[in-house]
């Protein structure tokens, strides 16, 4: 691969979380079956398993620390693909010692 | 030293390469930084390079020419000054430097430039125009 056509990256770090803008919910199936169901924020289906009221319902939240390590050729390239990266996390503010 | 400072505030982008030498040095006057980056650049042969100020007494250099992951290795590890980042870049395979405002600070601003600007400089610029209001 030549210096000019190599694939560049760029790094967005800080700590993220998703889940927040999925939908999940209980969906109820003749007379007494229960399922829970999850799609994501555009609404696409992700998973459907069975509900029990004894067990709540709880979002499908988790944190991640890592990076999003994104692969760019062009600056606007990248900067359009941040921008839709970005969106699709919640970014946490918290206080910490340094 | 100065202290590793966690990212408290939304996200940040950063400036990643491993094709080239980028360097980060904190708690350091604007003449030792253009020294090291003027010594730098004549012992390795490196073209050109920028100082870039990301806080008060921090800087950032990047350097023009495109390297191979072993000598960028070989002369992060020749530096004292460096050698506490570049352990934790090294860790990541890349190195990485911030190009967004972080915790409240600003944006890194370019203070000098010089020598050839067409490789790793073109890159790092690019992406610095187009973050420029972000």
């Amino acid at each position: 691969m030549g210096w000019l056509t190599m694939v560049k990256k760029i790094k967005v770090y800080g700590t993220r979380r998703r889940g927040h803008r999925e939908k999940h919910y209980v969906k109820k199936e003749g007379k007494n079956r229960y399922y829970e169901v999850r799609r994501d924020s555009k609404g696409h289906f992700l998973y459907k398993k069975k509900w029990n009221p004894k067990r709540p319902l709880k979002a499908e939240t988790f944190t991640e620390l890592h990076p999003l390590i994104i692969e760019y050729k062009t600056g606007k390239e990248a900067l359009e693909k941040v921008a839709e990266a970005v969106k699709q996390w919640e970014w946490i503010d918290f206080e910490a010692e340094s | 030293m100065a202290k590793h400072e966690w990212v408290k505030e939304g996200y940040v982008v950063g400036f990643m390469t491993d094709k080239g030498l980028i360097i980060d040095l904190d708690n350091m006057t604007y003449k030792k930084v253009r020294w090291l980056a003027r010594t730098l650049c004549r012992e390795h042969k490196l073209e050109g390079y920028i100082i870039v100020r990301s806080s008060p007494r921090s800087y950032h250099v990047i350097f023009n020419r495109y390297l191979s992951w072993k000598t960028i290795t070989t002369v992060l590890f020749s530096l004292w000054e460096a050698v506490r980042w570049a352990v934790f870049q090294l860790r990541e395979g890349s190195l990485t430097l911030r190009i967004s405002t972080k915790n409240g600070k600003n944006k890194p601003k370019i203070v000098f430039k010089t020598g050839k600007t067409n490789k790793l400089i073109a890159d790092y610029m690019d992406v610095y125009e187009h973050f420029r209001k972000l």
